[in-house]
């Protein structure tokens, strides 16, 4: 563009301008596919994967223009975007869902159901790797809102030095609390300044946690049809006690979450209990210093007890369904993305837990894969043993989660005994119900 | 009181500012210290009240030194240019200060200990009285309750000058104190204080850059060049026997007329012009010749014995009439004082003629010092008259 | 022609100010206004009025009872102590021949930092075992604290971090403050008898000082009840409430917790009690304070 004279900057500026206005509905014209948006969360962990599934989804799909928007940081900034994008009527066509925001998704509308979509696939749905459990993961009171994508679990992290040096098997932790405990109590007296293991009781895992010790008595957050909380009982006890016991016999110090990952990762900690999905975390920030292990989740109900799961769930927004030919590419990208192919990119590059198993039997996709990867190994086999995310109706739903971790630093700070404190939970959090 | 400055140098880093000051003032003298701006004549009070520390010197107040005192310890008081009245105090309050500072303890100065305290109720109470005679003598006591904001300019000199006699200081320190007062005000205040230093009788050292304050208020005067003292004496003195052309420039309004001359023997020329002097050894060296205006009279341009000179311009003052001159001997032109009714009828361009009274003559050597000379009287001043 | 008025043309240069004032300031202000009478949900489509039932579940409120009493604890620790820190750092800059440009930069640093970076920071000085801090306590022979995750001492450890963030700015306010006095009032001071310190504090600098005084007071009050980043980056509120501030719980209730109306009725009474301490400050100090 010439600058030199103010007359012929403004013409070429309107040339410009005009070229643009109707340039623009030219390529439009030209590019009649339909456009799927897609947008997801964790760039950082996920955006390898994407790039590979975007590359192998366009060849395959050509008659689809697939854009990616920018991916959000986590999954709250990630829910309150859609939030806010439903109010405006500009939320992507496919988006993927922190497990713990379901709830939210279907109180608001945002999504479509699924069903109808897998019932047109007929039986074949199922065969194709997404069984009934990891279906369930997606659902919401029944509703298929969501299919999903990469999933956590909890896992024992461990410092094999430390475990040895307590007279422990780092390749053979106890599978259940007593052991464990004791394990950790012993580490936790090796030195001054030493902690035995570390449970999160606060922040993103907190509440999360506090399900998976209820699931592994075999309790329950929720009874179907009730109004109030299911763990008033023995299995709340049981699980609010588990937290006074891993201060007094774990050597549990009462520090800040983000205080005792520091401290594990500086090798002052036997334990640090967490979601898997802080695997490469830990892997980057310990390197070498000490010989970390993953190990099974403790669980002191073999038969009836379970596991509770973490991560996202892919999701077709509202947005989707005005168009036909949109809704079906969404659909599209959902089964692909979700699928064996997706889960093998999913686990390559990001380390989760495979949703889908039939990947796991496929030579060419995942068969194999973890052999030589012990500590990613732990939570593949754990998988059996999977219970949903619980989240909390009511407009409140998110608070409870808060209110739990509220009464659990209780428990560890022993300001209350353990059956106050799950008893002021109960109260309170049964009053943050919708009645 | 007396106060004696001995040999006091002060430079600020590499820049000298004072050499040896010496100076001498007896019991309730007022002297004014004067030159133009950056002789160092306000360090020099600043020394002599405490604020600036003497590289080399004392300073003597009744004849014992005072240079390791602070300011309080010495009982002096100082008016500033600025004034620096305590902007967030009443005037009472300002003219107050001083007292409260000297004659309160710490303890007793707190808000409210007069409530306990019937002594320091006691003298609070002299404290009050004490403030209003001091208002009283500089009629401020409808301001006492206002603030040095909303005083006029004048207003807040007079503060200044009350807070600073209140406690009947030892040594009355003032540094430019009318600078900021407009020029009636100024005559009217000039007078105002000096009458007041006679009537209190406190010894007085007074800076300013205005010859005239000098010379109206004070009893002795020093001049001060490039941090030195030039010449000491009373206003006469200054006057009628400048040290050197610098202290003859300062001094005087309109300013002294410089004129290249000559000495021969017992003459003296002027362009070429000789009149008789006697003056001791004087070689035929080139010398400079000050007239005061006073002493420049007018003669007839047919005077062959009269500098040749050119009207160009006159000013007509009503009382008397100032001549602006060119002559060959003045490059810097000159200017002669004579009678409003002669200065009326002169014209710009009109040639006319020079004579000297000799009265008004300094010769000054080289160096620009004094040459004492006298200049006998060879008749030309009734010609003037002629003319 | 009519020329237009002084007060026509005023107002037309005024507009574009006026424009994003009302556009950027009343406008949203008016907009949580409105939000605080219904109960809406981030995200919903259907939105009720519901009059003012969220004002009046406040005081029943334990999470707002814990935030409003934790948020006044800790401006009334940050703001005397951070306004008196700085004016004291100031008077020691001003009175010190050497380092001052250092001095100055170096408690200045905190206020340019991002508050977050520095919470990494705190939270890696203070952590229970194996932070420097704990470290040199321990080799004092105290025993190391858990200053950070103790309940009873989390709010006074934000306090002090909190001051030291606010101290520099005060200081820079109040060496502008200083820098404004006229020497020759010391001077004078000095020669009428007020040369110690002390008096020279009480006398000049301290009363000439007032409007920087009340500015800094004011905006630091106003600082101090803002305090949201370190307790969103370190304790979340927590242990067991013990940090949840005001402004912590707004954002959480809004934006974690979606409850838009209660968050915005929050955010009416957090700025109706601003405002009415800026203005009851401004009038208590005002009156002490003289303007030159």
């Amino acid at each position: 563009m010439t600058l030199d004279r103010p007359t012929a900057t403004r013409r070429s500026v309107l040339a410009g301008a005009l070229a643009l206005g109707l340039a623009l509905p030219a390529t439009a014209l030209a590019d009649s596919r339909p456009e799927l948006v897609v947008q997801y969360t964790f760039a950082v962990a996920f955006d390898p994967a994407f790039e590979r599934l975007k590359e192998t989804f366009q060849r395959e799909n050509p008659d689809v223009r697939l854009t990616f928007r920018a991916p959000h940081k986590d999954y709250d900034t990630g829910i309150q975007a859609l939030l806010r994008e439903a109010v405006t009527g500009d939320m992507p066509h496919v988006t993927y869902v922190g497990l713990n925001h379901m709830r939210v998704v279907k109180e608001r509308g945002l999504a479509v159901e699924l069903a109808p979509l897998m019932k047109a696939e007929g039986s074949t749905f199922e065969a194709q790797g997404w069984t009934p459990p990891l279906q369930a993961l997606g659902q919401v009171d029944g509703q298929q809102l969501g299919l999903p994508f990469a999933m956590s679990m909890g896992v024992v992290y461990s410092n094999a030095d430390l475990v040895r040096r307590a007279g422990g098997d780092p390749a053979a932790l106890p599978r259940d609390w007593d052991g464990l405990l004791a394990l950790a109590g012993r580490i936790g007296k090796l030195e001054s300044g030493m902690a035995g293991m570390y449970m999160p009781w606060t922040g993103a895992s907190g509440a999360w946690l506090f399900q998976g010790l209820v699931y592994g008595v075999g309790g329950q957050i929720m009874r179907p049809g009730e109004k109030k909380v299911a763990f008033d009982g023995k299995e709340g006890k049981y699980a609010a006690g588990l937290y006074r016991r891993m201060v007094d016999d774990g050597a549990m110090p009462d520090i800040p979450d983000q205080a005792a990952r520091q401290q594990f990762m500086a090798g002052r900690m036997g334990f640090f209990l967490d979601s898997i999905s802080r695997l490469s975390n830990f892997e980057r920030a310990i390197g070498d210093r000490f010989e970390l292990r993953t190990g099974y989740y403790p669980l002191d109900n073999r038969e009836a007890g379970g596991l509770v799961t973490g991560g996202n769930a892919a999701v077709i927004t509202r947005s989707a369904a005005k168009d036909p030919k949109v809704l079906a590419a969404a659909w599209r990208w959902l089964k692909f993305t979700t699928g064996p192919r997706g889960t093998n990119e999913v686990i390559r590059h990001v380390g989760y837990v495979p949703v889908n198993v039939l990947a796991l039997e496929d030579p060419k996709l995942l068969k194999g894969y973890f052999d030589d990867r012990p500590r990613h190994r732990t939570a593949v086999e754990q998988i059996g043993l999977v219970r949903e995310w619980f989240q909390f109706p009511g407009p409140n739903g998110v608070k409870i989660n808060d209110t739990i971790s509220e009464y659990l630093q209780a428990i560890v700070d022993k300001s209350q005994t353990p059956d106050a404190a799950l008893a002021a939970m109960v109260r309170e959090v049964n009053q943050l119900l919708p009645r | 009181m007396t106060l004696g400055i001995d040999g006091i140098a002060k430079s600020f880093g590499a820049t000298p500012v004072l050499h040896d000051v010496t100076l001498q003032l007896g019991d309730g003298e007022f002297l004014a210290v004067v030159g133009p701006s950056g002789c160092g004549k306000s360090t020099l009070l600043r020394i002599v009240a405490g604020l600036e520390p003497a590289d080399r010197g004392t300073v003597r107040i009744d004849g014992v030194p005072v240079d390791h005192l602070p300011p309080k310890a010495r009982d002096v008081a100082m008016v500033f240019q600025s004034y620096a009245l305590y902007p967030h105090m009443s005037v009472a309050q300002n003219i107050a200060l001083p007292l409260a500072m000297r004659d309160l303890g710490r303890v007793q100065r707190l808000p409210g200990w007069s409530w306990i305290s019937p002594r320091t109720r006691a003298r609070r109470h002299a404290i009050v009285g004490q403030v209003r005679e001091a208002a009283a003598m500089l009629e401020l006591e409808p301001l006492l309750d206002r603030r040095p904001g909303q005083l006029s300019g004048g207003q807040r000199q007079r503060v200044a000058l009350a807070r600073a006699l209140v406690r009947r200081p030892r040594l009355f320190l003032l540094d430019e104190p009318l600078s900021n007062l407009d020029a009636a005000l100024r005559a009217q205040t000039r007078n105002e204080i000096a009458l007041l230093q006679r009537r209190l009788g406190v010894t007085t050292v007074y800076v300013t850059h205005d010859q005239v304050e000098a010379m109206t208020m004070a009893s002795r005067i020093a001049v001060m060049f490039a941090g030195r003292v030039e010449q000491v004496g009373t206003p006469a003195d200054i006057y009628e026997r400048p040290a050197s052309v610098a202290v003859a420039e300062f001094i005087g309004t309109p300013r002294i007329n410089l004129l290249t001359a000559r000495v021969e023997g017992d003459r003296l020329f002027v362009a070429g012009r000789p009149r008789p002097i006697a003056a001791a050894g004087i070689a035929a060296a080139d010398l400079l010749l000050g007239v005061r205006p006073e002493a420049l009279l007018l003669a007839d341009p047919a005077d062959t014995r009269a500098l040749p000179a050119r009207v160009s311009h006159v000013e007509y003052l009503g009382s008397e009439g100032l001549v602006h001159l060119h002559t060959d001997a003045a490059p810097a032109g000159a200017v002669a004082r004579v009678e409003a009714a002669r200065a009326a009828v002169l014209r710009p361009d009109q040639a006319i003629g020079l004579h000297f009274a000799p009265t008004g003559m300094h010769l000054f050597g080289a160096g620009g010092r004094r040459i004492a000379a006298r200049f006998p009287a060879t008749g030309d001043g009734v010609l003037a008259a002629v003319s | 022609m009519k020329r237009p008025s002084t007060a026509g043309v005023g107002l037309l240069f005024a507009a574009p100010a006026m424009f994003g004032l009302f556009l950027f300031v009343i406008g949203p202000t008016l907009a949580v206004a409105v939000m605080s009478l219904t109960d809406w949900q981030l995200g919903a489509s259907e939105i009720g009025f519901v009059g003012l039932d969220n004002y009046r579940a406040l005081p029943g409120d334990r999470v707002f009872r814990t935030a409003l009493a934790n948020t006044l604890v800790y401006a009334g620790l940050v703001t005397p102590i951070s306004v008196a820190l700085g004016l004291g750092l100031a008077l020691l800059i001003e009175a010190s021949p050497l380092g001052r440009g250092f001095f100055r930069a170096a408690f200045f640093l905190p206020v340019v930092t991002t508050t977050v970076a520095m919470a990494v920071v705190w939270e890696f000085v203070l952590h229970p075992s194996l932070g420097p801090a704990n470290l040199m306590l321990r080799a004092l022979g105290f025993a190391p604290a858990n200053f950070l995750g103790d309940a009873g001492s989390v709010l006074a450890t934000l306090a002090a971090i909190g001051v030291w963030e606010n101290a520099g700015f005060n200081m820079v306010l109040f060496l502008a403050g200083l820098k404004a006095i006229p020497r020759e009032l010391y001077q004078a001071a000095a020669v009428d008898g007020a040369d110690r310190a002390w008096e020279r504090f009480w006398t000049i600098t301290f009363p000439l000082l007032g409007p920087t005084m009340l500015f800094v007071a004011v905006i630091a009050l106003l600082r101090s009840f803002k305090v949201f980043e370190i307790v969103a980056a370190i304790t979340q509120g927590g242990p067991r409430r013990a940090s949840e501030v005001l402004l912590f719980t707004i954002y959480q209730e809004g934006f974690s917790f979606f409850r838009i109306g209660h968050a915005a009725a929050l955010t009416m009474v957090f700025l109706c009690g601003l405002l009415v301490l800026a203005l009851f400050q401004i009038r208590l100090l005002g009156r002490r304070v003289h303007y030159a």
